[in-house]
């Protein structure tokens, strides 16, 4: 199996997923930062409860599209002890295919209201 | 707090051991970013069910374990997943019930073929004969010169028996017929008389009782075995058969035993008639025995069981080493040009009916082709126009394999519909078809639908799936991934899909040239055979079978008083203008030849003076219309005294040689005899059989001696120009039971049936070619016009371009009539360069036509560019009518 279709067949992506990988493409974060970065690029609508984060962050690099990094990071806080999570270039492949996926599907669905019209 | 540590108990284990912590700290995190009780106990609430949620989904569907890639679609696997893909693929068939119908109903055109014709080879060339180890068989024939396959005389049999070493066992049989003498029931059935080996050496034991042995046969004992039909027709299967007494040709007879279902002995497999009454032949084989000057009579089937480490080819070089030792002890002259001729018992039976069932399986596999040619281009048709549905598909996430299998499960789904739908109609045509002729193909009887047909045609549905359903799923596949086909879908693909598409009309259109070919040749044949005068005129005249028991004819006279009675009253009736009894009926019997003298005439060295000979009645030649050319034939002047011999002109030219030959002495079954009359010659042992010398005598002339030559003679009734002949039969009957109750009636046909049947081959073949040329002709012009109705409708926008810029719509239709013949003509060229190789299988099933004949290979071109450019046409008349301002309109 290529690498192409072992991507597209990761999609569709999960609400989750796809909101972690697009907060994880900037930069790594600890998994309490994931959730966080979520909340405000999505200006605090898509909300994460813990179980919910880590269980994803789990399948996310058990897939392979996030890895956990030894970034030395100066400790934050009073927790020195976090894994930071990076995205993969598999994930930056899968969140791509995902972008261009949920592209078809708007623009045919706006060609069929244009239709419609 | 200590309530969500402990809900972190519902977790699997090492998934809470990684994350409780940091779990822990975000739950308080966040409860402490709560401002009001409500708040913190809303939040309680979505966190300790979200942690529920996760936990189930955890257990139920844990993550792998390794950074591994996961392979495959989530969730369904194995059979579910192709139950799931089963019901898409039938939904989407459904959804397009035109589609559908057309794929189906080509592809059972194809199959139901395919189905046929496999149905027929199976039958007839792959099914076992009824004897065991059929492959150490052969039959055993003698060649002289003129004479490539003929009967073996009673001492050639004694000389291999005792001789050969390559043969274990030799039997030989004769081909008769007899008669079942009660006075209520009488029945004629064919007979043979058989060697006691003839059993062992076909390794076949009776049902019941047993065979006779060397004892009964040296003895002369009256007994004989029975067919299984004839035991179950006329005893009722009873067993008691065994052991009794019945009157066979006026003699009582012992039935000895009775054969198995379905045996038939190697000679019936040409005929319709099987041999259903054995009774024993004494040869004796304790002694060599001098070949008699004249060479013997021979009147013998041969068939031989090999030595178990012997080869067919190998029994031929020790036969003909037998006979080369014969000749050069002096048994056989050598200018006799003697030879034998041992051929496999299943080639020996099959003959041509073996190559034509290949050349028709070629056929329909071609048809087949064709069929999947046209499935396939309305795939790929269909495939574009699906190409929007397919990158939606794979837009919501259906994997590439995922788009293959299910193109690849909706070919399937069509090829068994077609295969389901085309081995009925195939089984019922190939019904039809050998019920009109149950003569041309030995063993047709057995041709039906049965497991072996249907696997045979699951197994070629499933290949032809894959063989049209691949092409068009890899290329949806590769739509699928193109992220621009969502964009283009509405007009148009890639320039390469409209190249394979012509390419794969053109492959059809040449599959189609090849099989006209073939079928053109085929009626070619037919055409030239059917134009064969055979000497004789067929109209209006019903023929039938006698046969007088020498217990009460003993001499020609009593012979002479039954047919002359039977003659002058039928002669009489209503009706009938003429009638007459001849041995051998042309084209329904084989003849055999005579030994003659001709005064005057030496034959050259190697040659003897051989004639086929005919015993008749006086009015046969009127009867039969068989032109008198010189002097006259019998009448009633010629008595019981008188010589007279009437020979037909090949005779004449052949041993007179320009001499007249009335007058002449001719020593005749030996008697010495005068020609009296030359007669027009008659086509005898087949349509195409070469016409050989042949001389008739008259019935009551025959010498008491030789009294079995005019036993079993046939009437000719000839009934007028005008209705049918089989209404004189009841009447004709009647006569016969008032002359003689105790004599059964057989053969009935008519002379039209009996020169019919020589042509039954070839109809078939002709038939069958015809009809499957035909659909391949219709299957490739529906391609040619599919291709081009659809790459104009594509094309409207192009066209209307071209037509508002200024091009006038005879250059539409030229543009488009061009793109369609140049696939014909492609076809064409490569179709007639098959066509070519491919009819030199033919040869052997040709007659009076060269494979390579210009005139078949001119006329289907030209048949085949007038019906493409028809199919072409129409699209591009419609193509012509495009309002450029509406096609500029049309996206």
């Amino acid at each position: 199996m290529t690498a192409e279709s072992s991507v597209l067949d990761l999609l569709p992506l999960p609400r989750a997923t796809f909101h972690i990988l697009v907060a994880l493409q900037e930069a790594p974060l600890h998994g309490y930062a994931v959730k966080q970065r979520v909340e405000s690029l999505s200006e605090g609508v898509v909300r994460m409860a813990p179980a919910t984060l880590y269980e994803t962050l789990h399948r996310m690099k058990a897939r392979g599209l996030v890895e956990e990094t030894d970034l030395e990071l100066p400790p934050e806080e009073d927790h020195p002890q976090r894994s930071y999570y990076r995205l993969t270039s598999h994930g930056r492949a899968v969140l791509a295919a995902e972008v261009r996926r949920l592209g078809l599907m708007v623009d045919h669905a706006r060609l069929l209201l244009e239709e419609g019209a | 707090m200590w309530a969500y540590r402990a809900a972190l108990f519902l977790l699997p284990r090492d998934f809470r051991e990684q994350y409780r912590d940091e779990m822990l700290r975000a739950y308080a995190r966040e409860l402490g970013a709560s401002r009001s009780p409500l708040a913190r106990a809303a939040f309680r609430l979505r966190v300790f069910w979200d942690l529920v949620l996760t936990a189930v989904r955890l257990r139920v569907r844990p993550p792998p374990r390794s950074n591994a890639v996961v392979k495959g679609r989530k969730g369904m696997r194995g059979s579910a997943r192709w139950g799931y893909d089963l019901r898409m693929a039938l939904r989407t068939l459904r959804r397009s019930p035109g589609f559908t119908m057309m794929a189906i109903v080509t592809l059972a055109l194809g199959l139901g073929a395919n189905a046929a014709i496999f149905g027929a080879v199976k039958a007839v060339i792959l099914a076992p004969f009824p004897y065991g180890d059929e492959d150490g068989l052969v039959m055993v024939w003698s060649q002289w010169i003129n004479f490539p396959k003929t009967w073996v005389s009673t001492q050639e049999y004694q000389n291999y028996t005792r001789r050969a070493r390559t043969l274990d066992d030799v039997a030989a049989f004769t081909g008769e017929s007899a008669t079942f003498t009660s006075p209520d029931n009488p029945e004629r059935v064919q007979a043979t008389a058989a060697t006691a080996n003839l059993f062992r050496t076909l390794r076949v034991e009776p049902e019941m009782g047993r065979s006779f042995t060397d004892d009964e046969a040296r003895g002369g004992a009256n007994v004989a075995l029975i067919g299984y039909r004839l035991w179950q027709r006329r005893y009722g299967g009873s067993s008691d058969i065994v052991g009794r007494n019945v009157e066979i040709d006026g003699v009582a007879t012992r039935v000895l035993g009775v054969l198995p279902r379905g045996f038939m002995l190697p000679t019936d497999y040409q005929g319709t008639t099987e041999t259903e009454l054995f009774r024993p032949l004494w040869i004796d084989t304790s002694a060599d025995v001098q070949v008699p000057a004249n060479g013997g009579g021979h009147g013998l089937y041969v068939v031989g069981r090999m030595a178990p480490d012997a080869s067919a080819a190998g029994a031929q070089t020790d036969l003909s080493r037998l006979v080369d030792d014969l000749t050069r002890e002096g048994v056989y002259p050598p200018e006799w040009g003697f030879r034998v001729r041992v051929i496999p018992l299943g080639d020996d039976v099959l003959g041509t009916s073996r190559r034509a069932l290949w050349v028709l399986m070629g056929a329909v596999a071609l048809v087949l082709l064709i069929a999947c040619g046209n499935v396939g281009s309305l795939l790929l048709a269909r495939g574009r126009t699906r190409a929007r549905e397919m990158a939606v598909r794979s837009a919501m996430g259906a994997g590439r394999e995922v788009i293959v299998r299910q193109i690849l499960l909706e070919s399937l789904l069509l090829a068994v519909g077609g295969g389901a739908v085309g081995v009925v109609l195939g089984m019922l045509g190939v019904r039809g078809l050998l019920s009109l002729d149950p003569g041309a193909v030995p063993r047709s009887g057995t041709v039906g639908l049965d497991a072996g047909v249907l696997a045979f045609t699951l197994a070629v549905a499933t290949a032809t799936a894959i063989l049209f359903g691949l092409v068009p799923a890899l290329r949806a596949a590769g739509q699928a991934d193109l992220a621009g086909a969502l964009r283009e879908g509405r007009r148009n693909t890639g320039r390469g899909g409209r190249r394979a598409h012509g390419l794969m009309v053109a492959g059809q259109t040449a599959l189609a040239v090849m099989l006209l070919v073939g079928a053109g040749l085929m009626l070619r044949t037919f055409q030239r055979l059917s134009a064969v005068d055979p000497g004789f005129d067929t109209d209006g005249a019903l023929t039938l079978r006698l046969s007088l028991p020498a217990a009460r004819y003993p001499d020609v006279a009593s012979a002479s008083a039954f047919y002359d009675r039977v003659l002058s009253e039928t002669r009489s009736l209503p009706g009938v203008t003429d009638a007459a009894f001849v041995r051998v009926l042309p084209l329904a019997t084989q003849i055999g030849d005579w030994g003659l003298q001709v005064d005057g005439y030496t034959p050259p060295p190697g040659q003897g003076t051989p004639g086929d000979w005919q015993v008749v009645s006086e009015g046969y030649f009127r009867t039969m219309d068989i032109p008198v050319v010189r002097g006259r034939t019998f009448d009633a002047t010629d008595d019981v005294t008188g010589d007279g011999l009437v020979i037909n002109e090949t005779m004449a030219r052949r041993y007179w040689e320009g001499r007249d030959p009335l007058g002449t002495l001719v020593v005749a079954m030996g008697d010495t005899t005068v020609v009296m009359g030359v007669v027009g010659d008659v086509t005898h042992n087949g349509i195409t059989a070469e016409i050989k010398p042949k001389f008739y005598r008259l019935q009551r002339q025959i010498p008491d001696g030789l009294a079995n030559t005019q036993r079993g003679m046939t009437l000719v009734v000839r009934a007028g120009t005008a209705g049918d002949p089989y209404q004189v039969l009841a009447p004709v009957r009647d006569i016969i039971r008032r002359a003689d109750p105790s004599l059964a009636v057989s053969e009935v046909q008519t002379l039209d049936e009996v020169t019919a049947g020589t042509l039954g081959q070839p109809q078939m073949l002709v038939t069958l070619l015809g009809l499957f040329a035909a659909t391949a002709l219709l299957l490739s012009v529906v391609g040619v016009y599919g291709v081009l109705a659809y790459a104009v409708t594509r094309r409207t926008r192009e066209i209307g371009v071209r037509m508002a810029l200024g091009a006038d719509r005879r250059g539409v239709v030229g543009m488009v009539v061009r793109q369609g013949m140049g696939m014909a003509s492609l076809g064409l060229v490569v179709g007639l360069g098959g066509a070519l190789v491919l009819t030199r299988t033919m040869r052997g099933l040709l007659y009076g036509v060269a494979p390579q004949d210009p005139a078949t290979f001119a006329v289907v071109s030209g048949l085949f560019l007038i019906v493409t450019f028809t199919a072409a046409y129409l699209p591009a008349r419609r193509a012509a009518r495009t309002d450029p301002v509406g096609a500029l309109r049309t996206d």
